[in-house]
């Protein structure tokens, strides 16, 4: 199979912040894994970065994943962010489902496991 | 010339839901959608089947089926069971998202059948972008 597959990639960019990397195509198949992944770096970081700039899709299993790892972080008082600069269709549904608003984004590595 | 329909049937598996969008995509791209229309067709579909899959009785199998006319894609999904909407768990956003990407959404359900049907005009990318939702 040549197609693209969903890719998690897990960076520890400073002892206390991660960066989980989402490649590819990310649906209800494995938005499992996404939220297990999750929970786990949030519970051993101050700062866990989802980074969507290298996805190409997601689905509406995918963006609800993303807020509950968002509810989850401020219940504990860390910080979760989302990193940008994504494709088109993967900002589109971004922003319909009003999460541009909703969770922190940033566009650049620097600022998304930056400290304000 | 308007390309011959998509036509597809999936088994209640959501394992088979990236290969369908493989197959719409290509179908598309044939047909002449632009990237960003395809994008936003293949989205939508995608909700609509995944909601069928969840909902659908087992066994059966949700059939997707897409044509072009004069400019307007139109998508129907359809399978055995009733529609639910995700919305009681915090999960309506897929409904929303089917429902700004596409121009116009019909949910029908009769006779223990959901038939979803989705149109997209081609001319309207920028009205779909005015159309936010916030949940």
């Amino acid at each position: 199979m040549s197609e693209p597959i969903a890719d998690l990639r897990v960076e520890q960019a400073t002892p206390v912040a991660a960066v989980l990397i989402l490649e590819g195509e990310h649906d209800v198949a494995t938005s499992r894994d996404l939220r297990e992944t999750l929970a786990t770096l949030l519970e051993r970081n101050r700062i866990v970065v989802a980074d969507l700039s290298e996805a190409e899709f997601v689905d509406s299993s995918i963006l609800h994943a993303l807020v509950e790892a968002d509810r989850a972080s401020r219940a504990r008082g860390t910080t979760f962010r989302l990193q940008l600069g994504t494709a088109r269709i993967v900002h589109a549904a971004l922003e319909i489902s009003g999460l541009l608003d909703l969770l922190e984004c940033r566009k650049t590595r620097e600022e998304a496991i930056g400290s304000v | 010339v308007d390309p011959s329909p998509f036509e597809a049937s999936l088994p209640i598996d959501v394992e088979a839901l990236r290969e369908l969008r493989s197959a719409l995509r290509a179908w598309l791209e044939t047909a002449g959608v632009p990237d960003a229309r395809r994008d936003e067709i293949v989205l939508a579909t995608h909700e609509a089947v995944s909601n069928a899959v969840e909902h659908a009785v087992e066994d059966t199998q949700v059939t997707i089926r897409g044509r072009l006319d004069d400019g307007v894609v139109t998508v129907a999904v359809e399978n055995s069971g009733a529609w639910h909407d995700r919305a009681e768990r915090g999960r309506g956003r897929g409904l929303v998202l089917m429902a700004a990407l596409m121009t116009k959404l019909e949910i029908v359900t009769e006779r223990g059948r959901t038939v979803v049907r989705m149109h997209k005009d081609l001319a309207d990318g920028a009205r779909a972008r005015e159309r936010q939702h916030t949940l």
